[in-house]
């Protein structure tokens, strides 16, 4: 158990941050209904001696915004539309790249100059330049209001930020796939009958699962880093609200999700720094968590090169062969 | 020779083909219909725009005003900040990993690889927040302004956005030189070298850092994307008028495919020359 601990520690620090986050965030949400503490003004005996925005202080730990929002509250509540974004699109790049990146292993490696050479040209264009370009004329309100609706803007910017990744993922991951199918241990299970999608199953995972998940943590980092710069950039999950009228308030957001929180706040920067700092904070909280996730994974996938499913195979086949082996010896006179 | 040329220059000219085609995407899906024929229309002309660059205009409301002498003024500004903080970043890498192989211990070097980490894994948000937090909180306890925060096009500052924008990749550098000297260190020439009675401060800069080269190449070609699309972020929250923040305010089909476009070329030949001066010392062969 000891050793588990140690040897797992950065996962352990890393996830129970996140796991936290999103408990309370669901729990806020269910038991409270996403209620978020309000305090527009102190009184003292019925006169208001002090007004929002707050200090972060004891009554109010990381401050409040200028509506008077408890910014803990706020952050909690827009953890599990961040954080849950984050893994959603991470699981559906993992999950496509691993499709295409099988494809590509088993009967496109023909073609693999020519298929780096796309994917490596790819890899040139930031991406955060390109998604903003594609996803502003979806995401920002135009002067007679929203083109489109509400699911299919969020629709569109998941499948816009999966689509991104693909072609880097997926050919890691073919490549990945193609250097354990070259082995010789794949070829003898060929010679004895094995289907493609068997050795897929028995022999390609066990040996890249562990690679898949630093790559998926990876990608939350990368998809939760381009939320950031979209939401600096006030492009916001769901849409962008701009006020046309005179009055011209700011774009809004209205889930309380990370990234818009950054828009939302960064024009107080330098009147009430604090306020947008919390939403940042938080990000730069979640990805160095992660990133300790990927750092333990990286030390769990060096100290231990056999696999554990195939440990226990190893123990069971010893059982059996100490049954096999338990003759009695009978003298013969 | 000219096959060399060719090869040099396909991966530049497939991810040119590419801008164009990500250039004309928002014309070819409007809500959920596809407009194949809009699309192709829209890919002719932006080649079209690309062979006659000065007829290209940029704007907001009306008037139209042409792109091409204008753009320069803050092209020139970013790329010289973008490649500024490249060539700082590589420096620092090197001299910091040099004092910290020939003179920390080992719990030190642990020490300092926990803050390689955690530095690493800050979002550059964060770094240029806090850039410009320091920068005000030194203005309120001394008085002097390190920084403007507005620009004007007369005088631009060069000083905190090289140093907010050289952060990261110093620390990616120098983590890359840590990783590949440890593993160099450990060869049979290091040791015979010493055995010979060389010192090992002389071996380092002109046996083992020149083999890091290849490794080098590599890691500095994913972190200059990575300090594009950190310029832009930068150029954003200190309110500098660059290049990216000049996209960024017009941007338009046409002004998306000559920005990256005029991003990409500097870059690549930056790494163009890098590979023929690898080829040319080392005799190694790396793939741009």
């Amino acid at each position: 158990m000891k050793t588990f601990f140690v040897r797992n520690f950065y996962i352990l620090l890393g996830s129970s941050f996140i796991v936290g986050v999103l408990l309370a965030s669901c729990i806020n949400g269910v038991f409270f209904d996403g209620e978020i503490k309000q305090t527009q003004a102190i009184y003292v005996d019925a006169y208001p001696v002090d007004a929002a925005p707050f200090k972060p202080s004891q009554s109010f730990w990381l401050g409040t915004d200028t509506n008077g929002r408890h910014l803990l509250h706020v952050i909690i509540e827009g953890a599990k539309y961040t954080i849950g974004l984050g893994l959603l699109i991470a699981i559906f790049r993992m999950f496509f790249s691993f499709v295409l990146g099988t494809i590509y292993a088993l009967y496109l490696q023909k073609y693999q100059r020519v298929l780096s050479a796309i994917s490596n040209a790819f890899q040139y264009i930031p991406v955060v330049l390109l998604a903003y370009f594609l996803l502003r004329p979806v995401l920002n309100q135009a002067f007679e209001g929203f083109q489109y609706s509400f699911a299919t803007r969020v629709w569109y910017e998941i499948i816009l930020l999966i689509l991104l990744a693909l072609p880097t993922v997926s050919l890691v991951i073919g490549n990945e796939i193609s250097i354990i199918l070259r082995k010789e241990f794949i070829h003898s299970a060929k010679t004895l009958g094995a289907s493609s999608f068997f050795i897929l199953r028995k022999h390609v995972i066990v040996h890249i699962y562990r690679r898949l998940l630093i790559i998926f943590t990876q990608q939350v980092i990368q998809v939760l880093l381009i939320l950031a710069h979209l939401g600096l950039f006030e492009l916001y999950l769901g849409g962008t609200k701009i006020d046309y009228s005179i009055m011209k308030a700011a774009p809004i957001t209205t889930t309380y999700e990370w990234s818009g929180l950054i828009g939302d706040y960064f024009d107080l920067f330098i009147v009430y720094p604090w306020i947008p700092l919390v939403p940042i904070g938080a990000f730069t909280l979640t990805i160095l968590s992660l990133n300790l996730i990927v750092k333990g994974l990286e030390k769990n996938m060096n100290s231990e090169p056999a696999t554990q499913t195939k440990r226990l195979k190893q123990k069971e086949i010893k059982k059996v062969a100490l049954k096999e082996f338990n003759f009695k010896v009978v003298t013969r006179d | 020779m000219k096959v060399e040329l060719f090869k040099n220059a396909v991966p530049v000219f497939l991810t040119i083909c590419m801008i164009v085609l990500f250039g004309a995407l928002p014309i070819l899906i409007v809500g959920t219909e596809i407009h194949f024929s809009a699309y192709v229309i829209e890919t002719k002309n932006l080649i079209l725009s690309l062979i006659q660059p000065y007829e290209i205009t940029y704007f907001i409301t009306k008037p139209e005003r042409p792109l091409f002498p204008e753009i320069f003024n803050p092209y020139l500004y970013s790329m010289s900040i973008y490649f500024l903080a490249f060539f700082l970043s590589i420096l620092l890498g090197l001299l910091l990993s040099f004092v910290t192989i020939n003179f920390f211990s080992k719990s030190a070097k642990r020490f300092i690889s926990f803050i390689v980490f955690v530095l690493e894994s800050l979002p550059d948000l964060f770094i240029v927040v806090m850039i410009q937090m320091g920068v005000v909180w030194f203005f309120k306890k001394t008085g002097i302004l390190v920084m403007p925060f507005t620009s004007l096009p007369d005088e631009r500052s060069y000083f905190i956005p090289i140093i907010a924008l050289s952060i990261l990749p110093t620390v990616q550098f120098f983590k890359m030189f840590m990783l590949s000297l440890e593993e160099e260190v450990q060869m049979d020439y290091v040791v015979f070298a010493r055995a010979k009675g060389m010192p090992f401060i002389e071996i380092l800069p002109f046996h083992v850092y020149r083999n890091t080269l290849m490794s080098i190449f590599y890691q500095s070609k994913s972190i200059l994307w990575m300090m594009l699309s950190n310029l832009l972020v930068l150029e954003y929250i200190l309110n500098m008028n660059g290049f990216t923040s000049f996209i960024f305010t017009y941007l338009s089909p046409e002004l998306f495919v000559v920005g990256l476009i005029m991003l990409l070329l500097p870059t690549y030949l930056l790494l163009l020359v890098f590979k023929i001066f690898i080829k040319k010392l080392n005799n190694e062969e790396v793939v741009l």
